[in-house]
């Protein structure tokens, strides 16, 4: 909806009226209204942030990022994708960037605001279920969530992209700048290994 | 027409491929399987159910395989149980993900409004936007600072040994009191012989009367007693 209205090509419509004079200044983007940008994509770039980095304070600080470096680089924005993807192509950066220096790990390790998956269990979807129907399904929250931090990087940001985004997957190509293909490979690959762990909780909640 | 026969006959005596069933479970419609609250069973039938066109539009999946995977499910109820238990759990992973961020979100925006955070944006995209140039100085100017706070702190300490430090205060402290006492003493007495007139030595002669009285006071003295 807002997208729509945030979009470049409405933009250039509404200035199309313009003198020639303003035509020197640069163009106008979306993100002259960086309020707006923020208020509407803020949601969707923390939550993947956190459910990248599992802890509260980094996704926020890289959150941040991402629109810092949105608005500084905002001249670049031709709208050849939506501001959706291109901000998410900036935390993806931001993300990989900040998974390769050691200060990652050493926080990675004594977070103290890191996530737990108890906390996210609590927004489970269980309304007039049993207590035992409840009982699974955070133990397969719990499993989900095991094996999400098991995969290889890559293979979870695109799980991620995919599973809780719910990017479609040629934009996640284009997010990932990888080959459809590629990203056909790491989904089958993510879901693999799901699927063993999940069979394996399954057969066991049946014995 | 026979290889489609083939390809289903196939399908129906063996169970999905794990491509197959990816392909399945990727054609879906990303945004939400089901809705939140709705009970497994209930999204098992809507996924096999799924229409057809539904699931088309993933890549490079034609309609034939869908087709062919969607008349395996309703007649394989292991491979359905399978895939309807597998997308359950990734659907609850997706809503408890997106509400447990919304939530951890809400809570910091509780705290601070969306123009703040825009202001902080901007305020650090000022800050970003100083020239290059500036940057190499101020890291040079503190480098310099630090050099400097680095050598006044240890060099002193190098340079002067701390036992000769002490030693001359304490030495001059006991020597500088008696010499300060003796000087005094020499300058009393120098400026009590300059201010004599005649030397003591020469005293007897320049005032031979007072030898005399002195001597007249001493024999009345003793003729008193």
């Amino acid at each position: 909806m807002l997208e729509q209205t945030l979009h470049p090509a409405s933009i250039a419509a509404s200035s199309a009226t313009s003198s020639a004079s303003e035509a020197a200044q640069p163009a106008a983007t979306p993100f002259d209204d960086l309020e707006s940008v923020v208020a509407l994509y803020e949601p969707r770039v923390f939550r993947f942030l956190l459910s990248n980095l599992r802890d509260r304070d980094l996704a926020l600080s890289l959150t941040q990022d991402t629109f810092l470096r949105a608005w500084m680089a905002r001249a670049s924005f031709r709208g050849d994708s939506s501001i959706s993807t291109w901000l998410m192509r900036i935390a993806l950066n931001l993300l990989r960037d900040h998974t390769r220096t050691n200060r990652f790990r050493f926080w990675k390790q004594a977070a103290t605001t890191a996530v737990d998956v108890s906390d996210v269990a609590t927004h489970l979807p269980t309304p007039g279920s049993s207590v035992e129907a409840r009982l699974i399904a955070s133990e397969q929250l719990a499993l989900i969530w095991d094996t999400v931090a098991s995969l290889s990087s890559r293979q979870r940001e695109i799980f991620l992209l995919r599973f809780v985004e719910g990017l479609e997957i040629p934009d996640i190509a284009q997010v990932t700048t990888l080959p459809v293909s590629t990203v056909k490979s790491h989904l089958y690959r993510a879901l693999g290994t799901i699927r063993t762990r999940h069979s394996g909780l399954a057969t066991r909640e049946k014995e | 027409m026979k290889t489609q026969t083939n390809q289903n006959d196939h399908l129906n005596t063996l169970h999905l491929s794990h491509e197959q069933l990816c392909d399945h479970l990727l054609s879906l419609p990303s945004t939400g399987n089901h809705a939140p609250g709705m009970k497994h069973e209930a999204a098992g039938l809507r996924l096999v159910s799924a229409p057809a066109s539904e699931a088309t539009t993933f890549l490079g999946t034609n309609a034939l395989s869908i087709n062919a995977v969607e008349d395996h499910l309703r007649i394989c109820d292991q491979c359905t149980a399978e895939l309807t238990s597998l997308q359950s759990t990734l659907s609850d992973f997706r809503i408890a993900s997106i509400g447990f961020a919304a939530a951890e979100l809400q809570a910091v925006s509780d705290r601070r409004t969306a123009s703040e955070t825009t202001q902080r944006i901007l305020s650090l995209a000022g800050k970003s936007n100083r020239p290059v140039a500036t940057r190499p100085l101020t890291w040079a100017i503190a480098a310099m600072l630090l050099v400097g706070a680095t050598v006044g702190s240890v060099v002193p300490l190098k340079l002067h040994h701390p036992a000769l430090i002490l030693a001359h205060p304490a030495a001059a402290g006991s020597q500088a009191a008696p010499t300060a006492e003796s000087d005094e003493a020499l300058l009393e007495e120098v400026d009590q012989t300059l201010s004599t007139d005649v030397p003591s030595a020469m005293k007897p002669l320049s005032d031979p009367l007072a030898n005399q009285t002195s001597n007249q006071t001493t024999g009345k003295n003793i003729d008193h007693e």
